[in-house]
């Protein structure tokens, strides 16, 4: 089981599912047009509330992470294009709870901004090893 | 009424009932069984010194089996004994439950408390019929064996009166095992109120107030006439006594 | 939305001590509902007024629709109960006291119990006097949800169970009722039980009800800020909105806040500071910081 949920830490069971779900699509775990896990099977899996599941659902979906078709159940969805809007919404909201996070840790802006390149430069190449792996089909 | 409950019920009753049986049937066989023995064993003694310590007691006791019969049983075993077993039986009907704590298991189930309570009633009912008549009837039908003429219509009847009574220290039991919570404290309640009533009727006046006094059904067995009124009045006191019952259960908490 | 149980006002008192004082409770249906208290909290006594087997001095309530006092036979046919220590017939085998339970049950899922009897390995043929603590939970269990009911009421179900077990129960909990759209009042003296499974929690203490919540929101909403300041700050600072308690050490503050977070922090940022951090809370904390305040 990929996903796992600590019932104790202060962060709320969906908010810790749905990151995980992101995090999952990110690093090309789950692939688009891949099928969830049922709300159900998810719950039992994890020993959580069914509610629970499908509120990190809920979430997911209205961020455009995952696409649910009645009875089939849900799907990772295409990465959108045409949301752009709605993607810089979501943007700005992490970037700036970003930049929060770092003036109440008293980061400088110029300390901020290295630390971003770096990141971002790591992030591009796990990017590119990723789709590497993909075409070679080692996933399963 | 639940089949299941009442089932349940005789169930848990049930080694107390074939005990009780057997200790009641044992003593009642002894009664005819040992007649001639008894008549043997008196006729050894000079005539006058039994006059001396029997002078109250009708001397045609020991000429008459049915009358003996009737005194060593309705007026002395039965009574007695029965007393013993509708204590025993009633006490622990409810309390024993509430005791163990197996009565809130069977509250929570969707039964109501009526049913709950009737069925345990009946139960001890039954009981004590099964116990009485048992024993009865095999003393009459053992008696039957000898060359004694036995009047089996008045010892029927007899044992009728002697089981309203026994009916009223059952009820009594069973009120005091809803109120208390463990069948030794509602035994003893009731063993205390019979030995307060008992004490009581010491005093002439206050002689009707002794069931036992009406339970041995001597006015009948004598003088032929069947006492209504006191069997009528044991028959209320025992259904008010369950009435009651059923009220203090329908309020019990648990 | 529909209520599973609606408690309006409840109170019982024992002698002079008050078990439950003036409760008030709403339960959704097909949620779980965890009903959290300190030993002695008066939990029990609310299961057993919601159950019939004691009357409540006030208040009202109902249960899947039905009044708690009139209409208790119909409530206790379509709800399952384990109690805290389950006392059923020790004379009875495992397979005798199943027979004697289903008759009372208009619907009875043999399949189910058949499962479970597998699945814990329950003896058939044993004594329930001999059965283990765990066990006799189990056995419990089972009886409870055979019938198939609509409301499932656990008072205390961890009590007697290990680790594992307690896991399996939550699992069957909700495999079997949950997930089957049935709601679920789990009572606990342990936070970890319920954190895991349910959706709202109610905390009780000394009879009454202290806080009703969404888990997720118990968990959004308090929070500690650890803050040091550079320069003395006001006292007034403190008797802020939402500021639940605090604690200093030097120029070095641990603030507890509760539901009014944004407003404390824009306060708290007026006044130059070297190092503020923000502390998600465990629940446990949440928890015990409630039944301690409430104490008070």
């Amino acid at each position: 089981m990929w996903y796992y949920v600590d019932p104790q830490s202060g962060v709320p069971i969906y908010v810790q599912l749905k990151e995980q779900i992101k995090k999952a699509v990110a690093t090309g775990l789950l692939t688009e047009g891949e099928q969830m896990p049922s709300v159900r099977e998810l719950a039992l899996q994890l020993t959580i509330n069914p509610n629970t599941v499908s509120k990190a659902y809920q979430e997911l979906e209205r961020e455009g992470i995952i696409q649910t078709a009645r009875g089939l159940g849900s799907f990772v969805a295409k990465r959108q294009k045409g949301k752009e809007q709605e993607q810089k919404i979501a943007l700005d909201k992490a970037l700036e709870k970003l930049m929060i996070e770092a003036y109440q840790l008293s980061v400088d802006a110029d300390t901020l901004h290295n630390e971003f390149i770096d990141k971002l430069a790591a992030w591009k190449d796990r990017l590119v090893k990723g789709a590497q792996n993909n075409d070679s089909g080692n996933r399963t | 009424m639940n089949s299941t409950l009442l089932k349940k019920e005789l169930r848990e009753a049930l080694w107390k009932l074939v005990l009780g049986t057997v200790i009641l049937t044992a003593l009642a066989l002894f009664i005819p069984l040992s007649y001639n023995f008894i008549i043997d064993l008196f006729s050894l003694l000079p005539y006058e010194q039994l006059e001396k310590y029997l002078g109250t007691i009708p001397t045609d006791l020991f000429n008459d089996f049915s009358l003996y019969l009737w005194s060593q049983w309705n007026a002395k075993n039965l009574p007695q004994l029965g007393a013993i077993m509708a204590i025993l039986v009633g006490m622990s009907l409810l309390a024993g439950e509430a005791n163990n704590k197996t009565m809130s298991f069977l509250l929570t189930r969707p039964v109501s408390r009526r049913s709950v309570f009737l069925s345990k009633v009946l139960t001890g009912i039954l009981m004590m019929f099964i116990m009485v008549w048992t024993a009865t009837l095999l003393m009459i039908f053992t008696a039957g064996f000898t060359p004694n003429a036995v009047d089996t219509g008045k010892l029927l009847t007899c044992t009728f009166i002697t089981s309203i009574g026994l009916f009223v220290i059952l009820s009594l039991s069973i009120l005091f095992s809803t109120i208390f919570g463990e069948p030794v404290k509602a035994g003893g309640a009731t063993v205390l109120i019979l030995v307060i009533l008992a004490a009581a009727s010491w005093f002439k006046p206050l002689r009707v107030i002794n069931p036992f006094i009406h339970m041995y059904g001597a006015q009948y067995m004598i003088a032929g006439t069947f006492p209504l009124i006191p069997v009528l009045l044991m028959s209320l006191a025992a259904v008010g006594f369950l009435a009651v019952a059923m009220w203090v259960f329908q309020k019990k908490e648990y | 939305m529909t209520l599973a149980i609606e408690l309006e006002g409840l109170s019982k008192s024992f002698k002079d001590k008050k078990a439950v004082d003036n409760l008030s409770l709403q339960v959704p249906a097909g949620s779980i509902y965890g009903f959290l208290g300190p030993n002695g909290a008066g939990k029990t006594t609310t299961i057993k007024l919601m159950l019939g087997l004691m009357r409540p001095d006030n208040g009202r309530g109902k249960i899947l629709g039905l009044d708690i006092e009139k209409e208790s036979e119909s409530i206790r046919r379509r709800t399952g109960y384990v109690a805290e220590m389950p006392h059923m017939y020790g004379y009875m085998t495992v397979q005798e006291i199943i027979k004697f339970c289903r008759p009372f049950y208009p619907v009875w899922n043999s399949g189910l119990v058949e499962k479970y009897l597998d699945f814990f390995s329950l003896p058939l043929k044993g004594k329930i006097k001999n059965l283990s603590k765990g066990m006799n939970t189990q056995l419990a269990l089972i009886l409870a949800i055979a019938p198939e009911p609509e409301l499932l009421v656990l008072d205390e179900p961890t009590a007697g169970l290990d680790t594992i077990n307690r896991q399996e129960l939550l699992r069957i909990i909700l495999e079997e009722i949950s997930v089957q759209g049935r709601t679920v009042f789990l009572s606990s003296h342990l936070l970890h039980d319920v954190e895991r499974v349910a959706d709202q929690v109610a905390i009780i203490n000394q009879g009454k009800l202290i806080d009703v919540r969404s888990i997720d929101d118990l968990k959004s909403s308090v929070k500690k800020v650890r803050v040091v300041f550079q320069k003395e700050v006001p006292d007034d600072l403190f008797s802020l909105p939402g500021i639940q308690s605090y604690s200093r050490e030097g120029k070095a503050y641990l603030i507890t806040i509760e539901d009014n977070l944004q407003d404390v922090l824009n306060a708290i940022k007026n006044y130059p500071y070297f190092a503020l951090d923000i502390i998600d809370q465990n629940l446990e904390d949440i928890f015990i910081d409630k039944v301690r305040r409430s104490k008070a």
